[in-house]
């Protein structure tokens, strides 16, 4: 995955932006501050996928890097 | 089909999606034109079949438009038929844990099929073939990128907050949902949950942080349009994936009730015990029931030879905590038919919701072909101070065949009942228990359990 798809994929992740949109309701009230509280967590909880898979590429990049390095001596 | 012939269910008339009718005794759904679009997503996105498949949906045929004459019908739904109608308040822990469960993957596998669900009602839950499924096929709605989750506060109302106050407080609230017909209020779990869940970040966030935000929209009179944000699919599954695995991580309060181990504290010796499961057997074989309620059945040993006879049986106590073990051990053995609930039957669940229609009182779901009443009755008179005339019309009502139970008067289990008490029960004993029972029944066989002076009978309803 490039950097810029990354950005992208963590900016799609995180993106709880109130903006004016196509309003569809359902029979159900979902309530206010439910609403409220939903994207406060649902923020929280992204924020944390975002992070592990921040770290887990970060760690992954540098393991491939190592093996590569390696490789490369070991060729040498 | 006639759509004058129908019944339509007295609780289905919320979601003008379609409803729920019965005709010549078989349930149907009936789907309305508002609900076309979605419903053919569901059927033909593939997420009815992956759904049906993991046994998170009840199945369903439709039937052709042949047979049905309703003009204002898009389609009509013929679900697999339930056995017996349970709700939410007489579930133990684990039957509303695992219910929940179901609820949740079912929003998690929407979501993978552009779908959501829209509403997450406990009562669109029942128990099939001993497992929870989602009866209400129409409760998907077409999920556009960017919708929050309308459901989420009733999933929170009718499962976590009950679900937290059996976990952190007592497992006997869960009795609070039958005064609370859309889940126990919010505020008033945050209210009754132990300081020490402040501390979660789940228990605060989902229960006391949600509680206060709703007083304070509710204030500010807050519109849901200025609210709808943006929610990302990613974030909708994270906030479902994150509840699922906390409601995973809940498990019952226990706390020793006056009932459990009462098995193991009761006189029988196990040659008295083997010849008293015999004995039950040997009726239920005779009779041959296809339903058979087990009343005061503790942990459910007896219930287990109904449906091992093959038997559907409702498996019927008061205490939450033995009713959890019974449901246990039925999913452990994969009992498919033993349905285990919570009911005082001093004080029966009764009608609920509008117009005393929308949830069926106990007695309403009877007659049962069998009732097993076992080491019950001495609890009700001399326990309850119920005449056994009571005891007797009540049996009478319920079913058409009754095991019964009587324990004599100097049975060490009376002995210790009354040994701090006036003895005011100059009735009980074996002529007028033969004379409160002989009013509705008839006497088919008596059987004296080996090793004790306590005699159980076979009785038939009169005519």
């Amino acid at each position: 995955m490039t950097r810029r798809a990354r950005f992208s994929r963590g900016y799609h992740l995180l993106t709880l932006i109130a903006s004016p949109r196509r309003l569809l309701f359902s029979y159900l009230d979902p309530g206010s501050g439910s609403l409220l509280v939903q994207a406060i967590v649902a923020f929280i909880l992204t924020l944390g996928v975002v992070t592990r898979r921040f770290w887990r590429g970060l760690f992954s990049r540098g393991s491939r890097d190592d093996r590569k390095r390696e490789e490369d001596e070991s060729s040498e | 089909m006639k759509a004058q012939n129908r019944h339509i269910h007295p609780a289905s008339f919320r979601d003008p999606a379609g409803f729920v009718f019965t005709q010549d005794g078989v349930v149907y759904r009936q789907v309305n034109p508002h609900y076309a679009e979605d419903y053919r997503h569901l059927m033909e996105s593939g997420l009815y079949d992956e759904l049906a498949k993991r046994g998170l949906l009840i199945q369903h045929t439709e039937v052709p438009p042949d047979d049905w004459d309703d003009p204002q019908a898009h389609a009509v739904l013929l679900p697999e038929q339930l056995r017996f109608i349970s709700y939410p308040y007489e579930w133990c822990f684990s039957q509303l844990k695992d219910a929940a469960i179901v609820s949740l993957e079912a929003q998690t596998t929407a979501l993978q099929y552009g779908m959501i669900l829209k509403d997450c009602n406990a009562h669109n839950v029942q128990f099939h073939n001993g497992k929870p499924v989602l009866v209400d096929t129409l409760s998907f709605a077409g999920y556009k990128p960017g919708d929050p989750w309308d459901g989420y506060r009733q999933f929170c109302q009718h499962f976590l907050v009950p679900l937290s106050l059996m976990s952190r407080r007592d497992q006997r609230l869960q009795g609070l949902l039958a005064l609370f017909p859309d889940g126990i209020p919010l505020a008033l779990g945050s209210r009754l949950l132990p300081p020490s869940t402040w501390l979660s970040f789940n228990f605060l966030t989902h229960i006391h942080f949600h509680a206060k935000m709703e007083v304070m929209a509710g204030r500010r009179q807050l519109s849901n349009r200025r609210l709808r944000s943006s929610l990302s699919e990613d974030s909708l599954t994270a906030l479902s994936t994150g509840l699922l695995r906390l409601v995973k991580s809940l498990e019952p309060r226990s706390s020793a009730s006056a009932w459990s181990g009462y098995a193991m504290d009761c006189p029988y010796s196990e040659r008295s015990l083997e010849h008293k499961a015999q004995i039950v057997s040997e009726a239920v074989g005779r009779i041959g029931p296809h339903m058979v309620w087990d009343l005061g059945a503790n942990e459910g040993r007896y219930s287990r030879i109904a449906t091992q006879a093959g038997a559907f049986a409702v498996s019927i106590d008061g205490d939450p905590e033995v009713i959890e073990s019974n449901y246990r051990q039925a999913v452990d053995s994969g009992d498919a038919n033993l349905l285990p609930l919570v009911c005082d039957l001093r004080n029966p669940w009764p009608s609920l919701g509008w117009a005393n229609q929308e949830r069926a009182s106990l007695l309403e779901r009877g007659p049962a072909d069998m009732v097993l009443a076992l080491a019950l009755v001495h609890h009700l008179v001399i326990g309850s101070n119920i005449p056994i005339a009571k005891v007797a019309h009540l049996m009478g009502s319920l079913c058409t065949h009754l095991l019964v139970e009587f324990v004599p008067k100097h049975d060490p289990k009376i002995v210790s009942m009354l040994s701090n008490r006036e003895d005011i029960f100059p009735d009980y004993h074996l002529a007028g228990f033969k004379a409160a029972f002989g009013e509705y029944f008839s006497f088919l066989r008596a059987d004296q359990v080996v090793d004790t002076d306590r005699t159980i009978f076979l009785l038939e309803r009169k005519p």
